[in-house]
């Protein structure tokens, strides 16, 4: 709104040197104009005066509209058949773990489960489907981390690139 | 803590479907189902998610509903039912 009727003024103050060199009777024209253009113009700056944002109404839906559902949240959706084979866990799944519970401890309090939760919610559907259990935990962390500044994007990068290199 | 909800009272869970984090699955929205425990009073995940400190705790229900109200066509035995851990903030009672 505010940003609108500042491009309009300056727009006007435009308008207004390219008028200055007009005749003496076109001006009294001009003026008159003005004069009865005046009233009009006076409605929308007493309108303008300070606005209290209307409060969102995000969380109500019409019945007659299906609901939106996120990827993640899928109780009740068709699935295949459940895989009850246990797996061994990688060297790297096991510190992920190990990561998550030393960033969530009482002295250091930068991660909860929430978080974590909130960050593998956040990816997008194919993604969620094509990660493992425990690549969806690492990129929740990273992606919290980077969020509260603990880690910056080029620390993370540089760190990615190093770790590829010797794995050469 | 103070609490709304009493076991075998009756309650709807909300029918919203607000931006961010939360607990409440998207199938049991608009539902009623009957309180069958208070589980006690925890943060709420809503705040927990952006790292906030998520107080005052909040009640947490084990809230009971039937399964073939849940889904319009569900083929297993009619009495069954599923409990889901609802925040008292997402209940509202229902009346009669």
């Amino acid at each position: 709104m505010a940003k609108a009727r500042g491009r309009k003024s300056v727009r006007s103050r435009a308008k207004a040197k390219r008028a200055k060199p007009a005749p003496a009777k076109k001006r009294a024209i001009k003026q008159a104009a003005r004069r009865k253009a005046a009233p009009k113009k006076a409605t929308p700056a007493r309108k303008a005066a300070p606005k209290r944002l209307k409060p969102v109404r995000t969380t109500v839906i019409p019945p007659d509209r299906s609901p939106p559902r996120a990827h993640h949240d899928m109780g009740g959706m068709p699935a295949g058949k459940v895989q009850k084979a246990e797996h061994d866990y990688a060297l790297w799944e096991k510190r992920v773990d190990a990561m998550m519970v030393l960033l969530s401890d009482r002295r250091r309090g930068l991660m909860n489960t929430d978080m974590l939760r909130r960050g593998i919610e956040s990816l997008p559907e194919d993604a969620y489907e094509r990660m493992s259990y425990y690549e969806r935990w690492i990129h929740s962390i990273a992606t919290m981390m980077l969020e509260r500044g603990v880690v910056t994007r080029e620390e993370l990068d540089a760190r990615i690139a190093r770790l590829r290199a010797a794995a050469k | 803590m103070t609490v709304q909800f009493q076991p075998g009272e009756r309650v709807r869970v909300r029918r919203g479907f607000p931006p961010g984090h939360c607990r409440t699955p998207w199938y049991c929205r608009g539902q009623v189902g009957t309180v069958e425990r208070l589980c006690g009073a925890f943060g709420n995940p809503e705040q927990l998610a952006y790292g906030l400190s998520g107080g005052p705790p909040r009640p947490l229900y084990r809230v009971r509903f039937r399964q073939a109200e849940l889904w319009p066509r569900y083929r297993g035995p009619a009495d069954d039912t599923i409990e889901i851990e609802i925040y008292e903030h997402w209940l509202e009672p229902v009346k009669g």
